[in-house]
């Protein structure tokens, strides 16, 4: 188990350079850069952003711009944002924690809401307990996150006044203060997977309910919630896993979006101000934190199917 | 009735205004909280970005400042300057201004008092790292003696002194900090002369800043924060909801019919941006003069200005704005003419003719192209004009860009030659997009004549306005008969705050919340 683990942590190495190269190729192909965008100013000096030009090397051809960035990649320099002039490894690792807080959160609450109410869906199958689970596994996913965010926001923020409408908590001014900033966009960004995850819930339950064991069990005169929660949603619990960990990507995507309607200050903010900015060393360094930690999340999916399911072994 | 009913309300709004206004006067204290999009640094010479020199304005103080009804040069840390001759200023600088104490550079009580060297190191200083403003041909800057400045200047340059975004720039740093933190450090320790210190600054959370209790005048805040706010819509509804008491630029005027009839909320208009649509005038079609023309006369611009952006701007006929220098040309108007029946007469002369799907065509080429554009009230407007165009026989479309791919688009010469035409607060706007030496870079029009050169290279050394005025408009006028552009309109711009505040003026150049001009209180 530990040496798989390992082998699987030393193969991200050439994934996340090859993520490096294709990301860096397509930036440099893609129209528009930063230096370009400071001569568009009406005012601009151009003498001096040709020399801020060559001073980041963006003068050079792109393929010795990125043997330059490997070196220094490779001694763990992410380099200086070309808008900030700050470390770009400074930048990323003051936000990097507060995006991993958001995504988790948003994972929990989707599981929250999916998995009762998937269970319930599956109880009641074509009955009204179902269709309304269905009903909002159509909505949730129906609904674009920008647009829900802004709903719950002028709802709970500006008419109710029961919630901040912007930031992050302190930690220092208690765990409500905290919690009470993380719960919208948490919940903006757990909706469309919480809806995913529902419909998901539902349909396994309903092939597991028809299994053998289930039926023995039934038989046996075992409750029926014992039924439910012991002997079905265990093994419906796997595809859901596999699922949510694979979502997980999709919510580093989402939290690009919600970080901005609820000014949270995460990755996923600093990577939209670099890619407006083309501000190529930010971008970069964020796109490879984004990589790397979805690699971990399904590392860890991996992982925890055999603590799920005791019949899967790594070796 | 409903009229009378509605009358009688704004007259009972209007007696209660003046009533509060009678009823609260100018108090000290209270914090004033602003939102921002973006502030990753505070060097106030490494940066276009307004958040960042809004910020920055607090910490530090310019020679003079943009004035708030004419837009004419008013003192601040010069208190006085002027012409020795048609080259040389001399700027007169302030006694007794300090530098902000209670740092690692100047401990409480150990400040030194601004003199005219720190105002020639700011400025050569400007000179060398500012990557968005230039001061034009400047042969030497000194100090005469410890409170005069002199600057010499290779031309003639009126523009130094009334363009804001030339030596309205340029604030007083402190040799010492910028040594002592470095370039990089100083960026986030900024320290100047500035009416309020910097107290913390963390990323896309918040700056706290506070009153600078040595300062020459007499603030009446004791606190500034700048609260992160990157949503631009969020921005308003925090207003709303009193989280935030200003959004300094209100980039969308969708919003602002809406926001006017909020309580709570005030509307500060001034200044704005030129909107348009340009020409690469190297590009087939549009290198005819024709097809440009014909262009003018098909679109019906009043009815789509009045549709999209009236009240909250109006009419462009050039693209000096009415709020720079310049006067308003009312003989332009006269260039253009609604006429889409000359218009097909015009593309008929030089050959075009109806195809089978009506599209006019010559040669087997239909006329058809994309205008290329970014977000904003311009796409409505545009959306309108191409419509009529497609009604005419034009096969027009829009292509909506991301701002840095549409910057390089136009800059490298823009394969469909046709594109939204756009320029903001400055008083040379027309020299940066028309003037050939600016080929490729602000002027994507690639309009190249040597007669306009001439004369806005003419006005630019002209040091008496009238005559400098009359050469200017003079060029516009000849730009304008090219068709190297259609001018559209001029959007206003707009501070959205909240009723508690008052004095505030709309940046211009910088933030002033302290100045001979205003002072910012809070109720």
């Amino acid at each position: 188990m530990l040496s798989y683990a390992v082998r699987r942590l030393v193969a991200m190495v050439p994934v996340l350079l090859g993520i490096a190269f294709i990301t860096f190729a397509l930036v440099s192909f893609a129209p528009g850069d930063a230096i370009r965008l400071m001569l568009g100013s009406e005012s601009v000096n151009v003498a001096n952003v040709e020399r801020l030009r060559r001073e980041l090397g963006l003068d050079l051809p792109w393929y010795e711009q990125f043997w330059n960035y490997l070196g220094d990649l490779l001694r763990g320099d992410l380099g200086t944002s070309i808008t900030s002039r700050q470390p770009v490894a400074d930048q990323i690792f003051q936000r990097f924690p507060n995006t991993l807080v958001l995504t988790v959160a948003s994972l929990v609450v989707a599981l929250l809401i999916a998995v009762p109410l998937g269970v319930m869906a599956a109880a009641n199958h074509n009955r009204p307990g179902d269709y309304l689970a269905m009903g909002f596994a159509m909505l949730g996913v129906a609904m674009p996150n920008f647009w829900l965010g802004l709903v719950l926001l002028i709802v709970f923020g500006l008419e109710l006044r029961w919630l901040p409408i912007r930031g992050i908590g302190s930690l220092e001014e208690g765990l409500l203060d905290y919690l009470s900033h993380l719960v919208l966009p948490a919940v903006t960004l757990g909706t469309s997977l919480a809806a995913i995850l529902t419909r998901l819930t539902r349909n396994t339950m309903l092939d597991v309910l028809e299994e053998d064991y289930v039926r023995t069990a039934r038989a046996k005169g075992v409750r029926p919630r014992a039924v439910l929660f012991r002997h079905a949603l265990r093994n419906a619990m796997l595809p859901l896993v596999t699922t949510a960990g694979m979502q997980f990507g999709a919510l580093l995507g989402g939290a690009v979006i919600i970080e901005t309607v609820f000014s949270w200050p995460g990755l996923g903010l600093l990577s939209i101000n670099a890619i407006r900015q083309r501000d190529l060393p930010t971008m970069q360094g964020a796109v490879l934190v984004f990589a790397a930690c979805f690699m971990v999340v399904t590392l860890f999916t991996d992982l925890l199917y055999a603590a799920i399911n005791p019949r899967i072994r790594y070796g | 009735m409903k009229e009378f009913l509605r009358s009688v309300g704004v007259g009972a709004a209007i007696l209660a205004l003046s009533l509060t206004a009678t009823a609260t006067a100018q108090q000290h204290g209270g914090t004033l909280r602003i939102a921002y999009t973006s502030i990753t640094q505070l060097d106030p010479f490494k940066t276009a970005a307004n958040d960042e020199i809004n910020a920055a304005s607090l910490v530090f103080d310019p020679l003079f400042i943009i004035g708030k009804d004419d837009f004419q040069p008013v003192p601040h840390l010069a208190e006085s300057w002027e012409a020795i001759d048609d080259t040389t200023w001399e700027f007169r600088i302030r006694r007794g201004v300090m530098f902000q104490d209670g740092n690692e550079v100047f401990p409480e009580g150990q400040a030194r008092e601004v003199t005219a060297e720190d105002v020639v190191y700011s400025i050569e200083r400007f000179l060398e790292v500012s990557t968005a403003f230039t001061l034009g041909d400047i042969t030497s800057v000194e100090a005469v003696d410890d409170y005069t400045v002199r600057i010499t200047t290779a031309a003639p340059d009126p523009f130094l002194v009334t363009d804001v975004n030339r030596l309205a720039r340029v604030v007083v740093v402190p040799r010492e900090a910028v040594e002592h933190f470095g370039e990089e450090g100083f960026a986030r320790n900024p320290i100047g002369t500035g009416p309020f210190e910097l107290r913390s600054f963390v990323p896309d959370q918040l700056l706290v800043f506070e009153r600078n209790e040595d300062y020459w005048l007499d603030p009446y805040l004791d606190r500034v924060e700048f609260v992160f706010i990157p949503d631009p819509t969020v921005q308003t509804i925090a207003v709303e909801a009193g989280e935030v008491d200003v959004v300094p630029y209100l980039f969308n005027i969708d919003s602002v019919a809406q926001l006017q009839e909020t309580p709570g909320i005030e509307l500060y208009p001034r200044g704005g941006s030129y909107r348009g649509l340009g020409f690469n005038v190297t590009t087939p079609p549009f290198d005819e003069f024709e097809v440009r023309d014909a262009i003018s006369k098909a679109i019906d611009i009043d009815a789509a200005v009045a549709a999209v952006v009236e009240p909250f701007g109006h009419r462009a006929y050039g693209q000096v704005p009415p709020w720079v220098e310049f006067e308003q040309d009312p003989t332009l108007a006269e260039l253009w003419e609604y006429d889409p029946q000359e218009a097909l007469e015009v593309l008929e002369g030089i050959g075009f003719t109806r195809g089978p799907d009506g599209i006019l065509q010559r040669d087997g080429q239909p006329l058809r192209f994309a205008i290329k554009t970014i977000a904003g009230s311009q796409v409505r407007v545009l959306t309108i004009l191409v419509t009529q165009l497609r009604e005419l026989g034009i096969d027009a479309s829009l292509q909506q860009q991301d701002t840095a791919v549409w910057a390089e688009d136009l800059q490298t010469g823009n394969d469909t030659g046709v594109f939204f035409d756009y320029s903001f607060a400055g008083t040379t706007g027309l020299y940066s997009l028309f003037h050939s030496s600016n080929n490729g870079r602000t002027n994507t029009h690639f309009y190249s004549n040597p007669e306009v050169d001439a004369l806005l290279d003419e006005a630019s050394r002209t040091v008496d306005f009238t005559e400098r005025n009359r050469l200017w408009l003079e060029a516009q006028r000849l730009i304008m008969r090219d068709r190297a552009a259609i001018p559209l309109y001029f959007e206003f711009g707009y501070s959205v705050v909240s009723e508690r505040v008052h004095d505030w003026v709309v940046p211009w150049g910088g933030l002033h919340l302290v100045s001979l001009e205003n002072n910012v209180w809070v109720e």
